[in-house]
């Protein structure tokens, strides 16, 4: 499942954070309301069934499945076909490419013309070509329409190209979620080479008509450096540092930041390891223990540790204090999947490697590489002041998440 | 049944195929062929895939009945399904309904996914152009573009569908069937297309001006020679002010024309104010150009030190105008506040989310932003290192570039460029780099302690960069040379082979930059010889032994013993290096090791590598001191050990920056195709008011935008010139008329609105006497022409050129262009136009004794009596026209007059060629260009401009042409030769060559009083003609006498010079 980050964790970054968001996360931090209108406590996966017809939780992209060369000028993360693949069907997967390949040929149809990008903002082309769903194809059989919009979205002429025009929602709804992922570098000695903050806040948004959304921090300065999407206003974060916009429907990345080198980076995860490859017989000794550290008072959960361990290991065999953990003997890669963390009595996994007999010790010490996540937290501190609407009368729910995750976090040994 | 007759047909097939008897045999196939049939009858309604198997099974069953051979049944089975499939999607695709057509059509879409070929469906898929469903409509559309260059007759079938769907209302579909339209690349129809994209650049929804921007790259790829036309319809769309349209128009202009920047002047400040708004895309396109642009047409904000001083050669210095170049670059340099506008107006978006802006956005920071405000681009690229690795893997390459130059810039970051063991190797290795880049003295500790977990990295390839790495730190940095000695001589007792050849062959790096007894570690080394199989390594200590054998006298003979022992089994390399060694010790210590050396010399002698063979017969001459070895040997010792060069351990970055960054040549260091060269700073700034927009302009075409002109600009620009005009044209005889000409062309350039096209043609007659470059200038008197008077009254001279603007883009004929400029011209009443043709006499009656022929007045003046004589065709505008048929036939419009006038060109070429480049001309630099103006000297001669730079800062003296070495039948009238040529003074001069018609070459020597250099001229065949106006009659006349060109579909203008 995602947990098991087996993969170069680099590549696959996005789609493991997407398919996380599919879990059920309960709790979501109450927002200081200015206006006192109602809010509501909802999970992310209630939201997502929403959104997303035929999502199964969780599933990984395999690599290739990208659907173009997006290469050089991939606006997110994901590369952008991808967002898109995720945003028709669900999943962006080979076979679910075959299975719509009208589809496909139809949205990219929409998207270059002659190699140069004509419209890539999912909410216009969702309006062009109709993404397929079970309810749209049954209903299209039996009326004889179709896919594809005969009218040319209204947004692509408007000021705001990314929204389309008459929205309607029955519960009006904005949801935002502050995640923030720790890049770490951890030495030998547990001390940290470097640790960065990276953050994101993705929001989904359902509001009637055309609304005008500002959203404050309580810290804005903490936010080193910034990109948004097209939507937010850059003049009034420069001079005020208020985010201020009319919002996509649906989905979307409202803002990625960077939390400035200059605050220290709260490490909230220690591991101690005794990796030791003796010279003379064919065993090494491995050991591992994780514990919490700077946490906040939260627990830290879906832990997961993953090592790639040296040629020269042919087989280990551990028992874990917690958790399952496998060995793969073809790519040496270890995988442990811890889950929580008791403080109490922290995760430890302990047992023998059996080296090639008559091969000399291997002179590296395997990497560990660590994935983690910590609810209503936001490891630097960063806090979302208030949320005000303008430009529509009634009033909508709001809500936002904070959430702390292990990014590219890694223990040399 | 409308099968039947294809059943028979199969039948046919089939009862060649079936062996017996003829009666059994056609009762086998119908028999066969039964459940097919029921199979065509039952399909289109089932639609599904689920019956083939079923029928396949049915005859497989019957196949097997009748005995028939397994092979054969395969075959059988194949082609069955192959027929079926076909014919049965073309039934579907004739059905009456939209289901069963989309059905199809999806299967086919599919089939092309596949890469299976569905071009024989293409009469049955083209029908269906016309469909009402908008989904059946797109996916034959996108047939069509996948198929119609194959199937090029059927395709037109579809192209009256596409000429309905450009006038329908919804303008998404007017959109999409200008797209389809473009990208059907059937030649025939390129009129058609040139058509639809003028409409279409001229309709009321930007979406589809958008797509007429788009489709006019996919025009110019099929057919290049529309490359005018289209220009005129980028310099129509890039005063577009929709934000939708501007990003695909530059995207045109970049493809079609990026060499005329002329066309960007007066949009420059829009763009800059709309980058903001414009969509991603767009944003990176324009951004790229206007980098392109701010580098040709201001001055480098960068100090004088540390500016790049490679003098490449200017592309765009044929229209700068090189009049300002006084002595204006002793002043303080201050910004243009357009240049300032461009880096402000960019800022903000280093936030955008998509990493191609940033990056383009960053690369405008560095080539033309001051390097002061360059670091802000830092944390943005830094931000980039986030995204997928491909991303990475770019701005990678490119903060490595930046890094080499300006340390200081990415310091900051260092540590993230730390190397994480997830990260592939090409992004490790690029991380390392740039880590070696940002190296200094304050970080070199924490960085050295870094490279020590990568040497022990499992990636070896990384470790063994990481190992080359620490040479360099060593190499840069003095204080830590000995401790990366040290810790790469640990190196050497590890345990991977990879890492200890890296670390032997970096040591003797470092060593010979050493020249310092470092006999421990050559001792340490020379004992690894028994352990280390790499070649390259015990090449390198072998070396490393020869050039210090004195320094270790007692290990060196015993290494050579041991070598000898086994020289037959080393490698190429290894053996070269033993040669080596041997001579050294020979030369050094010839008492201990003659024998060991001569023997090792008699190996090499028979050692099948030729190489080898040649080098130890060079040191035996060398070395052996015998009565034929000549002086050499004695010198042998000196040859051999020699002090040798420090090899330098250099960035493979270091040659990159002469790419602009973020293209693709600088990702591979190659200069790929299409790839626009970033010139150099211009010395001195060009006229900064062509960027000015004409208020009346706005006033009419657009909103207003507020843009203020400035007057004082304009008057600074009309005193310098006046000045320069003075100065430099010294042999001028009528001084106070050109002053005040070229005032009046600095006046009229400056206002100068864009209609140029039309209002170039009567043109340049000046320029041949002002020393300038030829390109801008001519525009500017040919602007004088209809601009001067429209100081008198403006609106006219404007609804004029208007008028003539429409009438020549809607139909290239080039007599209504003359007619337009003769209206134009004959209404001037202005004193200016009366002025001109005062001066233009005058300077005809100096003509004698001046050095410079007057061309164009000839041809100028005769146009003026000559016009009114030629009655041209006047058609009316088609571009309302409905459909391009009656657009043709309305070019049929038979005129009476049967006249062939000698018309002017409608646009003439800035391009210049180089005649002679200054570094091969000591100097001198001469550039030409054919003005397309009928030549004074003769009429069977092609006028060529030739401008002369003295680029030296000496004068040079008498430049003439010397020797001439013409083909037969080629003559050549000279120009005067010109007394003396001051230094950076420039003079333009004419002359003329008969060319014969033919493209041969015409060479010649161009001599000044000291020097001959010798020069060719080869005109393009285009410049051999000569353009002429008549009507279609009088053509169809001529065209008949000349058969091959019956082909040609349209009326051409042109004929022959003669």
């Amino acid at each position: 499942m995602t947990g098991a980050s087996t993969g170069p964790i680099g590549v696959l970054e996005p789609d493991n954070r997407a398919s996380r968001q599919q879990r059920s996360i309960t709790g979501e931090k109450r927002l200081p309301d200015a206006q006192s209108a109602a809010f509501r406590r909802r999970s992310w996966a209630e939201r997502s069934r929403g959104s997303r017809v035929g999502q199964s939780a969780g599933e990984r992209l395999p690599q290739r499945a990208r659907w173009a060369g997006q290469g050089l000028s991939a606006p997110r993360s994901g590369g952008l076909c991808e967002q898109l693949g995720r945003d028709y069907f669900g999943v962006c997967s080979e076979p679910v490419i075959k299975d719509n390949v009208v589809v496909v040929y139809e949205v990219l149809e929409e998207m270059l013309d002659n190699g140069f990008p004509l419209a890539t903002e999912s909410n216009i082309l969702k309006e062009l070509i109709k993404p397929p769903t079970i309810l749209r194809t049954v209903v299209n059989t039996i009326t004889g329409s179709t896919n594809v919009g005969d009218q040319l979205p209204t947004g692509q002429l408007s000021v705001v190209p990314w929204r389309r025009t008459g929205v309607k929602y029955t519960n009006n709804e904005a949801y935002f979620d502050v995640i923030e992922e720790i890049d770490a570098i951890i030495d030998k000695s547990g001390s940290t080479i470097t640790a960065e903050i990276q953050g994101v806040i993705d929001a989904c948004v359902k509001l009637t008509g055309m609304p005008d959304l500002t959203l404050s921090f309580m810290n804005p300065r903490l936010l080193d450096d910034v990109s948004f999407h097209p939507c937010v206003r850059f003049k009034r974060w420069e001079s005020e540092r208020i985010l201020s916009f009319i919002p996509p429907d649906g989905n979307f990345r409202l803002l990625s930041y960077h939390v400035s080198a200059q605050n220290l980076v709260a490490i909230p995860v220690y591991v101690k390891h005794n990796i030791s490859f003796r010279d003379s017989s064919s065993l090494g000794r491995f050991e591992i223990t994780v514990g919490p550290k700077q946490t906040m008072g939260k627990t830290i959960e879906g832990v997961t540790v993953t090592s790639q361990m040296p040629k020269g290991v042919l087989n280990m065999s551990l028992t874990p204090s917690q958790g399952t953990h496998t060995f793969d003997p073809v790519t040496k890669m270890l995988s442990w999947d811890v889950g929580k963390i008791n403080p109490q009595k922290p995760p430890n996994l302990k047992g023998t490697m059996s080296l090639q007999a008559g091969a000399s010790k291997p002179d590296e010490n395997p990497t560990i590489n660590l994935q983690f996540k910590i609810q209503q937290l936001a490891i630097s501190g960063l806090k979302v002041n208030r949320l005000d609407m303008y430009g529509e009368k009634y009033k909508p729910f709001k809500g936002i998440k904070y959430m702390t995750k292990a990014g590219k976090f890694q223990v040399r040994t | 049944m409308p099968q039947t007759g294809w059943l028979n047909q199969q039948k046919l097939i089939f009862s060649q195929l079936v062996p017996g008897s003829t009666r059994l045999r056609c009762w086998r196939v119908w028999f066969l062929m039964r459940p097919l049939s029921l199979a065509c009858r039952w399909r289109p309604s089932c639609c599904s895939y689920l019956t083939l198997p079923m029928i396949l099974f049915l005859i497989l069953m019957k196949m097997i009945y009748f005995k028939l051979p397994i092979i054969k049944i395969k075959v059988w089975i194949f082609f069955l399904l192959f027929c079926n499939r076909n014919e049965d999607l073309k039934q579907m695709l004739e059905s009456n309904k939209d289901s069963a057509k989309l059905d199809a059509m999806k299967r086919i879409v599919g089939m092309i996914a596949k890469g299976k070929n569905a071009s024989e469906l293409f009469p049955a898929v083209v029908k269906n152009v016309a469909s009402k469903n908008i989904e059946i409509k797109k996916l034959v559309y996108v047939y069509l573009v996948r198929y119609a260059e194959e199937q090029q007759d059927l395709a037109l079938l579809s192209i009256s569908t596409f000429q309905r769907a450009l006038k329908d209302p919804n303008q998404l579909i007017r959109a999409s069937a200008l797209r389809v339209l473009s990208s059907i690349r059937v030649p025939i129809i390129v009129p058609i297309m040139m058509l639809a994209i003028k409409e279409a650049s001229a309709d009321l929804s930007p979406y589809v001006r958008k797509n007429a921007a788009h489709a006019i790259q996919k025009l110019y790829s099929l057919d290049p020679e529309q490359k005018e036309m289209l220009i005129e319809v980028i310099e129509k769309l890039l005063k577009d002010k929709s934000t939708l349209v501007a990003g695909s128009v530059v995207m045109a202009f970049e493809e079609v024309c990026p060499d005329r920047i002329d066309l960007i002047h007066k949009n420059y400040r829009k763009l800059c104010n709309l980058l903001v708004d414009v969509e991603e895309w767009g944003q990176v396109v324009i951004i790229h150009m206007l980098t392109r642009y701010a580098r040709t047409q201001f001055v480098s904000p960068w100090k004088e030190g540390d500016e790049l001083e490679d003098n490449e050669k200017n592309f765009y210095e044929s229209d700068d105008d090189q009049k300002e170049k006084t002595d204006k670059r002793k002043k303080p340099y201050t910004m243009d506040p357009d240049h300032r506008l461009l880096i402000r107006n960019t800022k903000p978006l280093l936030q955008s989310r998509n990493a191609a802006v940033v990056m383009a956005v960053a690369q405008l920071y560095w080539h033309i932003s001051p390097k002061s405000e360059a670091g802000i681009i830092s944390k943005s690229l830094v931000r980039l290192l986030r995204s997928n690795r491909e991303v990475q893997y770019i701005v990678l390459q490119n903060i490595a570039t930046m890094s080499i130059q300006r340390k200081g810039m990415f310091e900051p970051y260092l540590k993230s460029f730390y190397v994480r063991s997830t990260d592939p190797t090409m992004i490790k290795t690029l991380k390392l780099e740039i880590l070696t880049n940002l190296a200094n003295e304050a970080n070199i500790s924490t960085l050295l302690r870094e490279f020590q977990t990568y040497v022990k990295s499992q990636d070896k390839q990384f470790a063994a960069a990481t190992i080359q790495t620490i040479g360099r730190c060593a190499t840069n940095i003095v204080e830590v040379t000995d401790t990366c000695l040290n810790g790469l001589v640990c190196l050497l007792s590890n345990r991977d082979e990879i890492v200890v050849a890296e670390s032997v062959v970096v040591i003797k790096k470092l060593l010979q930059m050493q020249p310092v007894q470092h006999g421990e570690i050559i001792k340490h080394m020379a004992k690894l010889l028994d352990s280390i199989t790499v070649p390259v390594a015990r090449a390198s200590i072998l070396w490393l032994i020869g050039e210090n054998c004195e320094r270790v006298p007692k290990i060196a003979p015993d290494v050579l013993r041991k070598m000898a022992k086994s020289f037959t089994s080393e490698d190429d390399l290894v053996k070269l290096q033993i040669l080596n060694l041997g001579a050294k010790l020979y030369l050094t210590n010839s008492k201990q090791t003659k024998l060991l050396t001569q023997y090792i010399l008699n190996l090499g002698k028979y050692d099948q590598n030729y190489d080898i063979r040649d080098r130890t017969r060079f040191i035996r001459q060398l070395i052996v001191p015998n009565e034929k070895s000549g002086a050499l040997s004695k010198y042998a010792k000196k040859i051999f050990l020699a002090q040798k060069p420090a090899p330098l351990l250099e960035s493979p970055f270091k040659d990159r920056d002469h790419f602009q960054l973020g293209t693709l040549s600088h990702t591979l260091n190659i200069k790929a195709t299409g790839y626009l060269e970033l010139s150099n700073w211009p010395e001195v700034a060009p006229d900064p008011s062509v960027r000015n927009v004409e208020v009346i302009e706005l006033a009419k075409e657009w909103t207003p935008a507020g843009k203020a002109k400035q007057e004082n600009s304009a008057k600074k620009f009309y005193s310098e010139s006046e000045e320069e005009e003075d100065s430099s044209d010294s042999s001028s005889d009528s001084e106070s008329e050109s002053g005040s000409e070229s005032g009046e062309q600095g006046e009229s350039g400056e206002e100068g609105d864009s209609n140029e096209d039309s209002s170039e043609d009567s043109s340049s007659e000046q320029d041949s006497e002002s020393g300038r470059e030829s390109g801008l200038e001519n525009k500017r008197t040919a602007k004088r022409n209809s601009k001067a008077k429209g100081k008198s009254d403006s609106e006219d001279g404007e609804k004029e050129n208007e008028k003539s603007k429409t009438s020549d883009s809607s139909n290239a004929e080039s007599s209504s262009i003359e007619d337009s400029s003769s209206d134009s011209e004959s209404e001037s009443e202005s004193e200016s136009e009366s002025e001109s043709r005062k001066v233009t006499q005058e300077k005809e009656k100096k003509t004698k004794q001046g050095r410079t022929p007057l061309t164009k007045d000839v041809s100028l003046l005769d146009l003026d009596d000559f016009n009114p004589v030629s009655t041209p065709v006047a058609l009316p505008t088609p571009a309302l026209s409905p459909s391009l048929m009656a657009d043709l036939e309305g070019l049929n419009l038979s005129t009476s007059s049967s006249v062939i006038s000698v018309s002017t060109p409608v646009f003439v070429p800035t391009k210049t060629h180089v005649l002679l480049h200054r570094m091969s001309g000591k100097g001198l630099a001469a550039h030409y260009f054919f003005p397309r103006q009928p030549c004074i000297f003769g009429d069977k001669m092609v006028s060529i401009q030739i401008t002369l730079n003295n680029t030296t800062d000496q004068k040079i003296e008498n430049i003439h042409i010397g020797e001439k070495k013409l083909p037969i039948g080629l003559k050549m009238h000279v120009f005067n030769p010109i007394d003396s040529l001051e230094p950076e003074g420039s003079i333009t001069v004419s002359m003329g060559i008969d060319f014969c018609d033919s493209t041969q070459t015409a060479s010649f020597q161009l001599c000044t009083k000291d020097d001959c250099f010798s020069v060719n001229i080869q005109p393009p065949v285009g410049e051999l003609l000569l353009p002429v106006a008549m009507s279609e009659k009088d053509f169809k006349k001529e065209q008949a006498c000349l058969s091959a060109l019956h082909l040609l579909s349209k009326p051409r203008n042109a004929n022959r010079n003669e």
